[in-house]
């Protein structure tokens, strides 16, 4: 079940989100759902399997947007990490990044449909 | 290149002959050239080929064997060399029309003898080699392999030898000839080819290629134009000249660079053999024979017997085999080890050949060839080496006197030591030292007497080895080959320091003719004086004096001007001396991580397959590395500074966000020594200052981590930013007191700790690494930004940084104003750290508090019920989450048990909070705060849980202001759009949706002027982004649309985007994700 406490348990910082959202915990929650489905997600691994370093910035700096002002610390810590690899243009092992995140979005999208 | 094999028995014949003749009319007759006034000019053909003959283009500097040759035969001939440069192919048909007069490396050919000439001596030999791609597995020595493959050669002489030798072994293969040299490598590096034919010179450079054998040899000439008879005889009367000079001219020129040839590492059958049947190499070494061999006080072998060995496994590519080492006293005794079969190898050995073939030893290529030196008291004479004091326990010294002084009387002593005595006293007139040791040995002050003289006959330090065992033979030559023969040379001073002792004793001894001197100087000049004064009468005395007086005057004139050069010159030579100090310093510095560097991957090389090791070494590495980079970039930093490149770039900064991101950054470092970090503010107003961040972070960290490095384990480091009463309304000073209880500084080093390349000790002796640029860089930054920094220190009681800098305040002044839901209300600080408690408190005075404190947890639970007894409780309660006594969490929970949830208790800390949060909460903590604390961030902690209440009203308030306004919302992200929308829409807004750039602008410009209040412009859209839509908004044509409210939302806090921001005429910039007061606050400021 997709609830505060269950997101709270797994890291995220939900009285930020809520805070976000007027504390409306059922819009914060459709948010979450919502975000954690984002097309983005598939963009972004894609790009990063493919090399494409400006597609994978242009994705992850999106998705760090959104996970951002829901507080998904989890998940926003290690895609804001990406991201500002990606604008630096740095060399880094960006394969692995997105395997944290995606272990990180599996361990939250579990919650959606547990 | 073309080198034909040729028929030379019969030239080597005769060369010997015509040598001599031509030496004899050598010496009756000019040279042709230096009769011409030595400045022939003379065309050579020169093509590119590895090693042979590089730089083959105008302006490239040239190398190589041929190219070497040349320059040589210029000191015979007085030749100028025009250089023509093309292919082989080109240039050789360039020879045969006369246009170039000189072509290299070219074999004989009858039927070239009439197109061109040939001289007399050859330029050089080579072998020729079969090399195979090293996948190719079935291809072996055996000729029988090579059926079916694909052989390539260059189209020169080679391709009849070969040819031959495939007939020769009856082989078919396909051979592939190719015009130009670089066609026939690029064939066989894209792997088209699966054999090519190489020079013995060429081609070692490539990895994949193994060398199978060899299928031929030829020497080769420089060649002369036919048109050219007069430089024929030129040529050869040089080169007869050079041999008869210089009889060993060209083998070193070949092995200067032909030493690491391709065959340097092919093994021998003999050698394989070896190594498959060996998995240990058991070393016996003499003791007492350094640079040679020692046994250290660890028992371990010393000397270069230690470096040689890894060294040459290394450069052999042999890794699985084990060193074993066992010291020997006595030559004789190692020797009859190696006959018993107890060792592999002896070291040293020496003496001559006859006497290791009589131990039954084959000695190796020399190792270390050095000369002998005798050694002998008074002058020498005939008569010196008459008498010679051996070494008993060193055969090998023993045997060089029974070869080369045959005649000469012998007794033996039991160590050189007694040797050298046995000189001293005269028992012996003469002993002999290894040239490698005996000047060091010689330094001791107890063989002052002693003379040296060398013999010119050098006795080579080799490997031996028994005879019979070959393959181990030629694996130590070739080791040593490879390794170069200068190694031994090279390392050797590492291990001639412990040869000799210098005591005090012994500089006494040294001086004492000086010091003796001196004294005697001094007591004359005191008899002198005292002797003049008595005698000087008080009249004459006053006729001298005003004549002094003048003179002085005119003195004092001269020696201003004199003092003002001088200075100018002592400033100069100073700065020169520092310099060359420093380039020393930094060149052992640079070395000795790149060195580290060097080593680790070597040994993580030999140990690929210990996972652990390897990574142990590259811990090791990456550590060096970091080290080197760091100083690296500090001189390039000086030099920058230096050079006036660098610029003070300056713009708002917070100055708690300074603070705590310089302890983010040295916590690591803090913790790692066990360092106590107190970091606290005192009487700091103005938060908000105009600065270079980057510059003032630079200077802080340089001190700062001076200091922790300097501050051994478990030491104690402070750092206090203190605002000084300033004499300007806009401008705030700021001191910034770093102080530490480290190893200190002499008086004299603080006087120079801000020149550039000065540092107190070097790294050898302080063993602290550093260039010594920090504090030059630190004050050259402090003086750009117009403050002062100053230094205060004691040795072993360490040093206080105090930096003074002015700052322009940015914004409002802080806000001093009291919270009036505060005003008089009671507050208890907790802090074990004194200093805290009183900057805490004078905070809360000023907003208003009445605060009181204790460093004690438990004083402040009781000082907590206490109030509540007398009615007059505490309504906030700031801890400190580490007291000595009783932690802070636990304080909370015992206050809490008495004052219940009537007042809000703060948690300050100088870490980060995150992993205590949920327990701190459960205890009953309100908020945390960091150390060292500001006021704005004081005041914001304060006011959250007592303004709660009255800020939803506000923000109510607030919300119906915003009632009727119109908001443009650009943003992409649809996620994002639906938060800010509803908080928008919360707050009264009626909202439109731009998804990027084009968007907004459209909507801007088609809807009427005033429909929209504002703008939320996000930066980073598809299309346009938000800095481009907000430009072209302030671009539109209706004064009232392009001066409507633009905000930027970005993802970052960065200054630059802030600047970015306002630069394409945004009036505020917010960050992500949302902070909903500041997202009000902004639009309120913007619409109201």
């Amino acid at each position: 079940m997709l609830t505060i406490d269950a997101l709270r348990r797994l890291g995220a910082n939900t009285e930020e989100g809520l805070g976000r959202c007027l504390n409306n915990e059922a819009f914060y929650l459709r948010l979450v759902n919502m975000s954690l489905h984002d097309a983005g997600f598939d963009k972004l691994a894609a790009a990063v399997e493919s090399g494409d370093r400006k597609a994978a910035f242009e994705a992850a700096h999106a998705l760090k947007g959104s996970l951002g002002n829901l507080a998904l610390t989890p998940i926003y810590t290690p895609v804001a990490e990406l991201t500002e690899l990606l604008r630096g243009g740095q060399d880094a092992d960006y394969k692995a990044m997105l395997e944290t995140i995606l272990l990180q979005r599996g361990a939250l999208l579990a919650l959606c449909e547990g | 290149m073309s080198r034909r094999p040729f028929d030379h028995k019969r030239i080597s014949g005769r060369i010997a002959i015509i040598l001599c003749l031509l030496c004899v009319i050598g010496l009756f007759r000019p040279v042709p050239a230096h009769a011409e006034s030595g400045s022939e000019l003379v065309r050579v053909g020169y093509y590119e080929n590895e090693v042979f003959q590089e730089g083959a283009e105008e302006g490239a500097v040239k190398t190589g064997y041929a190219y070497e040759y040349y320059r040589k035969l210029s000191e015979y001939t007085g030749w100028k060399y025009e250089y023509v440069y093309g292919g082989f192919g080109e240039l050789y048909q360039m020879l045969l029309d006369g246009r170039i007069d000189l072509l290299a490396g070219l074999a004989w050919r009858e039927e070239r003898a009439g197109l061109i000439s040939y001289p007399e001596a050859v330029m050089g030999s080579e072998a020729y080699y079969l090399v195979k791609q090293d996948s190719q597995t079935d291809i072996t020595a055996d000729p029988s392999t090579l059926n079916g493959k694909k052989i390539g050669v260059l189209d020169s002489a080679m391709v009849s030898v070969l040819n031959r030798y495939l007939e020769e072994h009856g082989v078919t293969a396909e051979v592939i000839a190719y015009p130009e040299h670089a066609q026939l490598l690029s064939a066989f590096d894209s792997r088209e080819l699966d054999v090519f034919a190489a020079e013995s010179d060429g081609s070692y450079a490539r990895e994949h290629a193994e060398v199978l054998c060899a299928f031929g040899a030829s020497d080769y000439y420089l060649c002369v134009s036919a048109g050219r008879p007069d430089l024929l005889a030129e040529l050869n009367e040089a080169q007869t000249l050079l041999a008869a000079e210089e009889p060993n001219y060209l083998s070193s020129l070949s092995s200067k660079y032909y030493s690491v040839s391709v065959t340097a590492r092919a093994f021998s059958a003999a050698e394989r053999e070896w190594m498959e049947t060996h998995d240990t190499l058991r070393i016996g070494y003499l003791e007492n024979y350094l640079p040679y061999s020692d046994t250290d006080e660890q028992g371990h072998a010393t000397g270069l017997i230690r470096d040689i060995i890894p060294a040459i496994l290394d450069a052999l590519a042999i890794s699985d085999i084990s060193v074993s080492y066992c010291g020997y006293g006595r030559y004789d005794d190692m020797v009859a080890d190696m006959a018993a079969g107890a060792i592999d190898v002896a070291f040293p050995v020496g003496g001559g050949l006859y006497y290791s073939e009589e131990n039954g030893i084959y000695q190796s290529t020399a190792v270390a060839s050095a000369s002998t030196e005798i050694v002998f008291k008074g002058t020498y004479s005939e008569d010196t080496v008459s008498r010679f004091a051996v070494n008993e326990n060193n055969r090998m010294q023993y045997y060089y006197i029974r070869t080369n002084f045959p005649d000469a009387e012998i007794s033996f002593y039991p160590s050189i030591d007694d040797c050298l005595a046995a000189v001293l006293s005269g028992e012996a007139s003469c002993t002999t030292l290894n040239g490698l040791r005996a000047n060091d040995i010689l330094k001791n002050s107890r063989y002052k007497g002693l003379s040296l003289r060398q013999t010119g006959r050098s006795d080579d330090r080799c490997f031996g080895v028994e005879i019979g065992n070959e393959g181990l033979l030629k694996l130590l030559n070739r080791g040593i080959n490879v390794i170069g023969s200068d190694f031994a040379q090279n390392l050797s001073y590492r291990y001639t320091g412990g040869l000799y002792s210098y005591s005090f004793a012994d500089v006494l001894r040294d001086h004492m003719a000086l010091f003796g001197s001196l004294i005697l100087a001094v007591a004359v000049l005191v008899i002198f004086f005292l002797v003049r004064d008595s005698r000087r009468t008080r009249k004459e005395n006053i006729e001298k004096e005003s004549a002094r007086i003048e003179l002085e005057e005119k003195n004092r004139e001269l020696a201003e001007s004199k003092e003002a050069l001088s200075d100018a010159l002592a400033a100069a030579e100073h700065a020169n001396r520092a310099k060359t100090a420093f380039l020393n310093n930094m060149s052992h510095d640079i070395r000795t991580p790149m060195n580290a560097i060097v080593g680790f991957t070597a040994l993580a090389a030999s140990h690929i397959d210990n996972k652990a090791q390897v990574q142990d070494y590259l811990a090791k590495i990456s550590v060096s590395s970091r080290h080197l980079l760091s100083l690296i970039n500090d001189v390039l930093d000086m030099s920058r500074i230096e050079s006036g490149k660098v610029t003070i770039d300056e713009s708002d900064v917070h100055l708690p966000d300074v603070v705590h991101d310089l302890r983010t950054i040295i916590q690591s470092s803090i913790s790692d020594k066990q360092l106590e970090l107190f970091i606290d503010t005192q009487d700091v107003a103005h938060e908000d200052i105009v600065t270079d961040k980057l510059r003032l972070d630079q200077i802080l960290l340089n001190i700062l981590s001076n200091a922790i490095k300097f501050t051994p384990n478990g030491g104690t480091i402070s750092f206090r930013v203190i605002e000084k009463p300033s004499s300007s309304a806009d401008k705030a000073v700021f001191e910034f007191r770093i102080k530490d209880n480290g190893i200190g500084m002499s008086e004299a080093f603080q006087k120079t700790i801000f020149e550039a390349f000065t540092r107190e000790k070097s790294s050898t002796v302080s063993g602290i690494q550093g260039t010594g640029l920090g504090m030059a860089i630190t004050k050259n930054i402090v003086d750009m930004m117009g403050g002062t920094i100053t230094v205060r220190s004691e040795e072993q009681k360490g040093s206080e940084f105090i930096v003074e800098l002015p700052f322009r305040i940015s914004g409002g002044a802080a806000k001093d104003e009291p919270l009036p839901e505060l005003l008089g209300l009671r507050a208890l600080v907790a802090d074990d750290d004194t200093n805290t408690c009183l900057s805490v408190c004078a905070m809360l005075r000023e907003i208003g508090m009445r605060p009181d404190w204790t460093n004690y947890g438990k004083e402040a639970v009781i000082r907590a019920k206490d109030a509540l007894d007398s009615a007059d409780e505490f309504k906030t309660y700031i801890i400190d989450w580490l007291m000595p006594d009783l932690n802070g969490i636990e304080t909370v929970r015992r206050i809490r048990k008495v004052i219940g949830d009537s007042a809000p208790i703060i948690i300050l800390t100088a870490y980060d909070w995150a992993d205590i949060e949920e327990e701190a909460r459960e205890a009953g903590v309100t908020d945390f705060c960091s150390k060292p604390l500001f006021m704005s961030e004081l005041r914001s902690v304060l006011s959250r849980p007592f303004r709660a209440a009255a800020d939803t009203e506000k923000k109510k308030a607030a919300a119906c202001d915003f009632k009727g306004k119109r908001i443009l919302l650009a943003e992409d992200n649809e996620m994002n759009q639906m938060i800010a929308a509803a908080i928008l829409e919360e707050a009264g807004f009626a909202i439109e949706i731009a998804k990027d750039g084009v968007e907004a602008v459209e909507k801007m410009s088609a809807a009427p002027a005033g429909h929209y209040d504002i703008v939320l412009m996000d930066v980073q859209m598809p299309r346009m982004d938000g800095y481009e839509a907000a430009r072209q908004i302030r671009a539109l044509e209706d004064p009232r649309k392009a001066g409507i409210p633009i905000v930027a939302v970005t993802a970052n806090a960065f200054e630059e985007d802030r600047k970015t921001a306002m630069e394409s005429g945004m009036n505020g910039h917010l960050a992500k994700p949302y902070d909903i007061p500041a997202i009000m606050e902004t639009l309120e400021r913007l619409i109201s």
